[in-house]
């Protein structure tokens, strides 16, 4: 990727203040922050969107930008952070590279990140309930190529199982004949 | 929860009774006060979509859009510094995982994770948690990160201030104080000179741990 603003830091062809920086994840500062002290923390791996990261880098990526929102909290005595995730342009994402923002917050400091909440019918509730619920089975599920062996392995047995079936099913038939005969 | 009125006394009372606890006895006092801790308990109805033995996903009563999900742990956290790194790395993966489902099942075009550390932040419940909020093009769902203007200057020591409590130059700062002190006195002067509002902002500037900010939500 070569128009890619992060991927272009890490070249170094392109000029970042780095905060941190290890095997997987830099930190930089934002270089037009909402307000000062406000990071970015993305991947190395040039992955667009968040579903296409690894469980792993997901998982460094949280527990790397909770620190970093500690060292905010401490470094700058904020009150508060906000960690935002712009996920698809629609989100508001304009890197396609997956980012994690880390903003400082202070009573009354003019930043208006929050929304209007809104008020749905029991109707519409429940009807995105049903969908999402369906939806969750598969969370945890899908990336294991491990259970899709199992899976196979358990289709073989079932296919070894069926002409035992049949011949049962052949059997009970046969005995039921013999019930019915007089 | 609707707070009740208390007199003085009781209020008196109340925080005699908290300094007494230890930080056991204090967490358990916080479970006990807190509405998600019941949600997670199946002692309050929700929308559940999602639990598994570690943490639940529940729908927002007031969402910023329909299927707005709020992912949280069963234990009581407060603030998520709090949290133990396997458990937060639980959560990562299942907020993938949400998001996932929410661009998928109602096929919506993005998703914003957020979340707030802090009242300051936004923070309106005791219970850490993690906003997935699926986004449409112009739905006019208020989280836009917005650059301000700011000073190079500034922006260059702000980071400057975090890379050094990171990379733990923060202990040799004793040495380099009253150097940092003099530097501060010359930038008050400044900005007095620019705006007098903004000299108020650094006076109160106080050093504030991780305990503060948990207190907030006793």
């Amino acid at each position: 990727m070569t128009d890619c603003y992060f991927c272009e830091i890490l070249k170094g062809k392109v000029k970042a203040h780095k905060i941190y920086e290890d095997e997987n994840t830099v930190v930089i500062a934002h270089p037009e922050p909402a307000v000062p002290g406000h990071l970015l923390i993305f991947p190395k791996t040039h992955h667009t969107i968040f579903e296409l990261m690894p469980d792993s880098e997901a998982e460094h990526l949280f527990n790397l930008a909770n620190k970093m929102s500690m060292a905010v909290f401490e470094a700058l005595h904020a009150k508060g952070t906000n960690m935002i995730v712009q996920n698809g342009a629609a989100a508001g994402q304009e890197i396609p590279h997956f980012a994690m923002h880390i903003i400082p917050r202070n009573e009354n400091d003019g930043l208006e990140l929050l929304w209007e909440p809104r008020q749905l019918n029991e109707e519409e509730m429940s009807t995105v309930e049903l969908k999402l619920k369906e939806g969750c089975k598969n969370i945890g599920k899908i990336p294991v190529p491990e259970k899709k062996a199992e899976a196979k392995k358990t289709e073989a047995k079932e296919e070894k199982k069926e002409p035992g079936k049949a011949e049962k099913k052949r059997e009970n038939y046969l005995i039921k004949q013999l019930e019915r005969m007089p | 929860m609707a707070e009740q009125e208390m007199t003085e006394e009781q209020v008196k009372a109340l925080q005699e009774k908290l300094k007494k606890m230890s930080p056991e006895e204090l967490k358990e006092f916080q479970k006990q006060q807190c509405i998600f801790c019941k949600i997670a308990a199946g002692q309050v109805a929700s929308k559940k979509i999602y639990e598994d033995d570690r943490c639940i996903a529940i729908l927002d009563i007031n969402p910023a859009n329909p299927g707005h999900v709020l992912l949280m742990p069963k234990e009581h956290y407060a603030i998520m510094p709090m949290m133990p790194e396997e458990l937060l790395g639980h959560l990562a993966r299942i907020a993938k995982g949400l998001s996932h489902v929410l661009l998928n099942s109602l096929k919506t075009e993005g998703t914003n994770i957020f979340i707030a550390n802090g009242t300051a932040a936004g923070q309106r419940s005791q219970h850490f948690m993690i906003h997935i909020i699926p986004r449409k093009e112009n739905d006019k769902v208020g989280i836009e990160i917005v650059s301000g203007k700011f000073d190079e200057k500034k922006i260059n020591e702000a980071a400057k201030a975090i890379s050094d409590r990171i990379s733990g130059k923060e202990l040799a700062k004793a040495e380099t104080k009253e150097e940092k002190k003099a530097e501060e006195n010359r930038k008050e002067k400044e900005e007095a000179e620019e705006k007098g509002e903004e000299e108020k902002k650094e006076e109160t500037k106080k050093e504030i741990g991780l305990d503060d900010i948990a207190r907030l939500f006793k």
